[in-house]
């Protein structure tokens, strides 16, 4: 399956692109995960990628920041583009990779250290041991995510006593804090809230200003709320990708349509 | 009658699981009551004044009287210990019942017990312990020496009130823990051994077994060799100790230390005998198993989360360990050290193959660079239990004193593990919510 049949011509024309997936295939030890997926992920714009539990979505994120490499007996095929540079090319080593592409999990995972231990943890390992420097780039980070005035006066206090949508921002405010040019989110609001989420969902729109986002949701209406663009995953392949507003009032494929309105049984991976 | 209810009300829940859980711990904890009650009962008679009595009896026709402490008795006779004027261990005398006339217990016996651990009874109705010391040295054989400086030490035996008896054995167990041999039985050279040795263990074993837990739990994965290492380490935890005796004598004594010994020209083995560092190194082994074993748990209860989110952040995997896995997983490290101190501080057996000694000249540890001497010989508590038990010149007063040597290494161990859980404790309340 092509590019072309998968979204509309012209679709992306004039944008940047962010990332891209050119024929890319993921294969665990014992299972295929993904399949000669090509995805364009537009720069400063939030592409939501949906479908059935188990399709691959969480394995074509990890792709983006290398991080399936963890895994034993896992091999990628084909090739992944950030900003025109081939990530596993051996052009980028995976800790830098991973600074300009960052990502937020499913579940909260802020490290059992202070709140600006957890927001600095990213930058010390870049190397940056100033102070003031330090004090700036936390306070910022915090800022964008809307949660400094929240914790402003308990930094030093342990991130772990926070809440549980706060502590989703916070390890959102620890990925921005190093600056990435891109962020992966792996259903970030799936354990928050509603109130809680409704605050991500706000937080996600504004971070379009600056940042690349991709974003694994099964909330259709949050793909709806927050993302430019949909992608659809199915069983391992990309089915189809266009405009949000595409994907959810007219849809091209059976499938899509199946799944977005809920008649599609979840589907056992071959 | 609430009891009674209670109890009547878990009899009808016929939970027989219960039943039997609490007779475990019901049986584990009588155990470990009788322990201690047996160390404690057995230690006080090293440290109890005991009372003197008078003895008349005839032996060939003459009558004789003696001051003398009765050790042990039976229907056929007594075993009495009477003043040791020269020599520890002199004093034992054995009388038949049937020669005995009498046996008084005469309120104005003094007695002293010198710092060398002999005894000395006599009578005196002096009221100052001056008095005293001046009346036993009209009493005392020729060729009687003593330092007069311990004269302090003399009481009025068999008048002492209660309080005066736990007095005098906490003085007498006290001075048993802070002096050394050449006075009587004192532990104090293998109360330092044993804490220097355990702490050299520890700061030899865990590095080496929190690394290889490392190596196995985060690099190795599944692999072969990964997999013959913990059999390894499974099969080493069962090797019986003094195998790992003869193991640190063949070794690290004669290959290793002797190695070193020709390589530095030594006339005399300095390296090339048993010592503080190879006893150390041995122990080391020995508990090895438990601490890579432990480690490897405790890795393995860090959630992945943690690691993830820090190799996302750009963290190589040696800086994810170092930052993330490894200050999380510092309760279990402590578990580790706390059950490789558990194991190790009550090994004998293979320290006598390698160091331990029943006297040595010099602690381990002392004033003069380099302050901790690794290639001395030294004195170990669990050796002390053996030679007191076993082997003294002075036996059936020393089994006393083994005993009270075994209660002090039992507080040992339960100090330095003590100690220990502590931190682990104060740790785990950082990391506690964790686990939620």
């Amino acid at each position: 399956m092509s590019a072309v049949e998968v979204m509309p011509a012209q679709l992306l024309a004039g944008l940047e692109l962010a990332l891209q997936a050119r024929g890319l295939s993921l294969d665990y030890a014992d299972r295929r995960a993904l399949d000669s997926v090509h995805l364009q992920v537009p720069s400063r714009r939030v592409t939501a990628l949906i479908g059935p539990s188990g399709c691959g979505k969480s394995s074509l994120l990890r792709c983006f920041n290398r991080l399936n490499d963890e895994i034993a007996g896992c091999r990628v095929g084909g090739e992944i583009l950030l900003f025109g540079d081939d990530v596993y090319a051996g052009a980028i080593a995976p800790p830098e990779l991973r600074r300009r592409v960052g990502m937020v999990f499913q579940k909260p995972n802020p490290f059992p250290q202070s709140i600006v231990d957890n927001v600095a943890f990213g930058l010390r390992l870049a190397g940056i041991r100033s102070r003031l420097e330090l004090d700036d780039r936390v306070e910022a980070a915090l800022r964008a995510t809307g949660l400094w005035h929240e914790v402003r006066d308990r930094l030093a206090a342990s991130a772990l006593q926070l809440s549980a949508g706060q502590q989703q921002r916070l390890v959102i405010a620890r990925a921005l804090a190093v600056e990435p040019e891109v962020l992966l989110m792996d259903e970030p609001a799936s354990m928050l809230d509603p109130i809680s989420t409704l605050r991500f969902e706000e937080l996600v729109v504004a971070l379009r200003e600056r940042y690349s986002v991709l974003l694994v949701t099964h909330n259709m209406q949050q793909a709806a709320r927050v993302a430019d663009y949909t992608a659809f995953l199915h069983a391992g392949r990309l089915l189809e990708f266009d405009t949000t507003d595409h994907i959810f009032t007219n849809p091209r494929l059976r499938e899509t349509e199946d799944y977005i309105t809920g008649r599609m049984r979840e589907t056992p991976l071959r | 009658m609430g009891l009674v209810l209670r109890l009547r009300r878990v009899t009808r829940r016929r939970d027989h699981g219960l039943w039997l859980a609490a007779g475990a711990v019901g049986l584990s904890l009588l155990a470990l009551l009788v322990i201690v009650c047996v160390l404690l009962r057995q230690a006080a008679l090293a440290f109890l004044p005991a009372p003197v009595a008078e003895l008349r009896w005839h032996s060939n026709g003459i009558e004789q009287v003696l001051l003398a402490a009765v050790v042990e008795q039976d229907a056929r006779e007594l075993i009495v210990r009477a003043s040791e004027w020269q020599r520890r261990g002199t004093g034992y005398q054995r009388i038949r019942r049937g020669d005995l006339v009498s046996l008084t217990w005469p309120a104005d016996v003094m007695t002293w017990r010198l710092r060398d651990g002999r005894e000395l009874h006599w009578r005196s109705a002096a009221t100052s312990v001056h008095e005293a010391y001046a009346a036993l040295l009209t009493q005392a054989p020729a060729g009687f020496s003593a330092d007069p400086a311990g004269q302090v030490d003399i009481v009025a035996v068999n008048q002492l009130s209660t309080a005066g008896v736990v007095r005098i054995a906490l003085q007498r167990a006290w001075l048993f823990v802070c002096s050394g041999p050449q006075a009587g039985a004192g532990v104090f050279p293998a109360l330092v051994g044993t804490v220097v040795l355990v702490l050299l263990m520890s700061v030899l074993v865990m590095p080496l077994g929190v690394l290889l837990a490392l190596w196995l739990h985060e690099y190795a994965g599944g692999r072969r060799s990964a997999r013959i290492l913990r059999a390894a380490m499974a099969n080493l935890a069962g090797v019986p100790a003094v195998i790992y005796g003869l193991f640190g004598l063949v070794l690290f004594v004669d290959g290793i230390g002797g190695g070193l010994d020709a390589l530095l020209a030594h006339k005399t083995p300095q390296w090339g005998g048993g010592g503080l560092l190879w006893s150390a190194l041995t122990l080391a082994l020995l508990t090895l198993p438990v601490v890579v074993v432990a480690t490897e748990e405790g890795l393995g209860r860090v959630p992945d989360g943690l690691r993830q989110a820090a190799l996302a952040l750009g963290a190589t995997r040696a800086e994810t360990l170092w930052h993330v896995v490894l200050p999380v997983a510092r309760p279990a490290l402590l578990t580790a050290l706390i059950l490789a101190i558990a194991r190790a501080a009550g090994e004998v057996a293979p320290l006598m193959l390698v160091g331990a000694v029943k006297y040595a000249p010099a602690l381990p540890v002392d004033a003069e660079f380099p302050y901790l001497h690794l290639s001395r010989q030294f004195m170990h508590l669990g050796q002390s239990v053996y030679d007191l038990a076993l082997t003294g010149s002075d036996a059936p007063r020393d089994t006393a004193q083994a005993y009270a040597a075994a209660l002090l290494l039992l507080v040992v161990v339960v100090g330095l593990n003590a100690a220990a859980i502590s931190v682990r404790n104060r740790l785990r309340e950082r990391t506690r919510e964790l686990s939620t």
